[in-house]
């Protein structure tokens, strides 16, 4: 499930934080680390994390390698939390009727 | 743009139900987990396997819990106001299994009875901003000002 993965990926703070960051730019990992109080290696780690939930992606330029944010994995993420309450009424309704007519068997 | 500054419009949801109003309470409220899906909305379900059961503490103060797959107990929240078969109020919010939970959304149902046997149940969640800055912008629609700043941002990174 992929909506799981992008929700616990930014369940860490410090992964938001690097997350926010590239939401206004894209950036290379030194530029990350420049302003987050975690080594680079660290940051690099992160950005896995976030890369496997399908948050960010990483692009060449020139001999850098940027990060963004990836739309699909929030796309993913915001249909879970509007789709949430929709899918719940939904399963409670249908519980409902099963028991009405359940009764109306009897 | 500052999105801390953004109100956060409440999610409305409204369902009407072939029952009188005392069996769409307690459906809702003491039989939740014959309905929620277990499987999908859980913090047991986000991290892979489907919750055993939620137990509702119904009155208010009481707890709502998760029983995870591997019987890890999670609270969801508690009822700040219960009226039945009226209405009930919580503080709600779970996240997937390590998340520490700090804030949650105020939760709102209320039971009307439409007479003929059929109620209308209506669900209001308001208090988004509580779960940080992330979940209250994708809430909000992440669309809103999101594109200038996302193609800005990438055609200066790229320079120009």
């Amino acid at each position: 499930m992929a909506y799981a993965e992008a929700i616990k990926a930014l369940a860490d703070p410090t992964r938001r934080s690097i997350f926010e960051a590239l939401r206004v730019q894209p950036l290379s990992v030194g530029e990350i680390a420049k302003d987050q109080p975690v080594s680079r290696p660290a940051v690099s780690q992160h950005l896995k994390v976030l890369v496997a939930a399908n948050l960010v992606t990483a692009r060449p330029h020139g001999n850098r390698r940027l990060y963004l944010v990836k739309r699909d994995g929030l796309a993913e993420l915001r249909e879970y939390l509007e789709s949430f309450w929709d899918e719940a009424l939904d399963a409670y309704g249908a519980e409902i009727a099963r028991r009405v007519r359940d009764n109306q068997e009897d | 743009m500052n999105i801390m500054d953004t109100k956060l419009a409440p999610i409305v949801k409204s369902i009407e139900v072939p029952c009188g109003q005392e069996q769409a309470f307690g459906v809702f409220v003491n039989e939740l987990d014959t309905w929620w899906p277990l499987g999908k909305f859980t913090t047991s379900a986000m991290g892979g396997a489907p919750a055993k059961a939620i137990r509702v503490e119904a009155k208010k103060g009481g707890a709502i819990t998760e029983i995870a797959s591997d019987d890890t107990e999670y609270p969801w929240g508690t009822f700040l106001e219960y009226d039945p078969f009226g209405s009930f109020a919580m503080d709600f919010h779970f996240g997937p299994p390590g998340e520490v939970i700090e804030n949650r959304t105020l939760l709102k149902v209320a039971f009307t009875d439409l007479g003929d046997g059929r109620t209308r149940v209506e669900l209001t969640q308001t208090g988004w901003e509580g779960l940080g800055e992330w979940a209250a912008q994708i809430r909000d629609g992440y669309d809103f000002g999101w594109g200038p700043i996302f193609e800005e941002g990438y055609k200066n990174a790229c320079g120009g």
